[in-house]
């Protein structure tokens, strides 16, 4: 999928570096940052587009999605088929894109990355405003922080409805 | 996900491989492992069939290897959740054994703030007094120090000058020792002086009474005073008197007799230092002895003073000499005889500027 660096620029580039722990937030690295908000965007079903200083951006190096390659593939694939906003409905083209053409036709994949920066810069926004809401009138030590990511682990994965239901039917699968 | 769950093309396949990969293969004639076909090999023909296998036209390994992954992802989410989970309790509960721990020693804290608040108060205005008296001890300890330091220059001034003078007293010891070893050497040669003094003086007397007995025609006897002047003294009725009219014959006599005695001392003298082989140290020059003695006196001085003189030189005149000369002839002491007269001019008169010595005898 990711062949070369990918970069990202605005707005949503300066959220995620207040987010990077190097700068006292709670992410190792921009790609955690990254994908952990397009399952956060997809989860809550809003998307959202680039804005802000295009010169402010932050970059995901290819050698880190080489090394990814297939947490990257797993989690975009995953979003397709359980997509319910652009492709609700449309289950050849979810499996076109998830399988058939995932890695061999050039316009799926630019579309395939399209609409994961989509659900990306809204989980990013979501995550954003979440951690600023909650360390607002807190003081950001370790007790909070892990508070923060339990509470947050709780709301988009245990108590996630749309969570437990894919959860279970890929159990399923997995069993037969 | 209804579809991958209902999909029946699961089959095993190389992964990540896609039909364009087996094109590629079939157009080179060669697979990746370096084996070398033809378009009608067996191996040609069975990359060809299995393209059907591959994505786009096949999608039931892809969907298997998802579904996989998905398993595994889910195992190791799960397993990584519960040990999360678990960490995250423990976190909760160290941390809540920490808030605990810290109230209990806040509690602590307060009560000892409390109980030793009065303590702590009266310690510390202690500790404020002690300070204060410390500061004003160091503040003595700061001006001792100081006049320790200068007690300490005066005195090692002073020891300079001690040692500077027991030097000084140590040259004045030395230098009073020299001058008391001076002195003793100096009453020696005083007391040494003043017995030589005493034996020549004795001596001398003795030599001079010899000469003046001799010479003199009375029993009188001659004295030499301290200053070596000499008195003359005549017996009378067994007694001496000062003869203080002193006539000149006998004062001439006298005379002579002192100087043969001080020639005869001499004489002594050389003969105890051993050194007799000087012929004549002294020889005894006298101007017109006879002059104003009487012909006895005469008589009696030309027998004597040969005897005291190895050579004697006599300055006569003519008419007092002849008395003298016959004595000296009889006794054979007469070695030489100059006549020493005015040179005179052809009519007989003396000249007065021009002396004529001449040998006579």
């Amino acid at each position: 999928m990711f062949e070369k660096d990918y970069r990202f620029w605005g707005e949503h580039a300066e959220m995620v570096d207040s987010m990077l722990i190097e700068n006292g937030g709670i992410f190792d690295t921009v790609y955690d940052a990254f994908f952990s908000a397009a399952l956060i965007g997809i989860l809550e079903g809003k998307k959202s587009k680039a804005y802000g200083d295009r010169n402010k951006h932050k970059t995901i190096f290819a050698d880190k999605f080489n090394n990814e390659r297939e947490k990257t593939n797993l989690i975009l694939k995953t979003m397709l088929l359980n997509d319910n906003m652009e492709l609700k409905g449309k289950n050849d083209e979810k499996v076109d894109r998830s399988f058939r053409n995932f890695a061999t036709d050039e316009t799926t994949k630019k579309m395939n990355i399209k609409f994961l920066e989509a659900y990306a810069f809204a989980g990013i926004e979501t995550l954003y405003k979440t951690y600023n809401e909650e360390f607002l009138s807190k003081d950001k030590n370790k007790v909070e922080i892990i508070n923060f990511i339990e509470n947050f682990m709780k709301l988009y994965a245990n108590e996630n409805e749309g969570y437990q239901d894919t959860r279970k039917k890929i159990i399923d699968m997995a069993r037969r | 996900m209804e579809f991958v769950d209902n999909s029946d093309e699961l089959n095993d396949v190389a992964p990540e491989v896609t039909a364009d990969t087996i094109k590629y293969l079939l157009n080179k004639k060669k697979c990746i492992c370096g084996t070398v076909f033809e378009k009608n090999d067996k191996i040609y023909e069975y990359l060809e069939k299995s393209i059907k296998n591959y994505p786009p036209e096949s999608i039931g390994t892809a969907t298997k290897r998802y579904i996989d992954a998905l398993h595994s992802c889910d195992t190791i989410n799960q397993i990584f959740r519960e040990s999360f989970e678990n960490n995250v309790d423990e976190y909760y509960r160290l941390s809540d054994g920490v808030s605990t721990n810290r109230r209990k020693i806040d509690k602590i804290s307060r009560k000892l703030d409390l109980s030793n608040e009065k303590i702590i108060k009266e310690t510390n205005r202690e500790y404020n007094d002690l300070s204060e008296k410390s500061d004003g001890i160091k503040t003595k300890i700061i001006l001792l120090k100081d006049e320790i330091e200068r007690d300490k220059k005066e005195f090692d001034k002073t020891q300079k000058e001690i040692d500077q003078k027991i030097i000084i007293n140590k040259n004045n010891e030395k230098l009073n020792k020299i001058i008391g070893i001076t002195e003793k050497i100096l009453q020696m040669l005083k007391d040494a002086y003043k017995a030589e003094e005493e034996n020549v003086k004795n001596e001398l007397q003795k030599e001079v009474q010899n000469v003046y007995a001799k010479v003199n025609r009375g029993s009188g006897k001659l004295e030499i005073t301290k200053k070596y002047d000499f008195k003359i003294f005549t017996k009378f009725n067994g007694e001496y008197y000062e003869d203080n009219a002193k006539g000149q014959g006998l004062s001439t006599v006298a005379a002579f007799a002192f100087v043969c005695g001080i020639t005869q001392m001499v004489k002594n003298n050389l003969k105890r230092n051993d050194r007799v082989h000087i012929n004549e140290p002294y020889p005894l020059v006298i101007d017109a002895p006879f002059s104003n003695m009487d012909i006895g006196y005469i008589k009696k001085v030309s027998e004597i003073l040969p005897q005291y003189a190895e050579q004697l030189v006599i300055l006569v005149k003519d008419d007092n000499f002849e008395v003298a000369k016959d004595i000296f002839k009889e006794n054979d002491k007469i070695g030489a005889e100059w006549k020493i007269s005015l040179d005179k001019y052809p009519d007989g008169s003396e000249n007065q500027f021009k002396t004529v010595i001449e040998r006579v005898s």
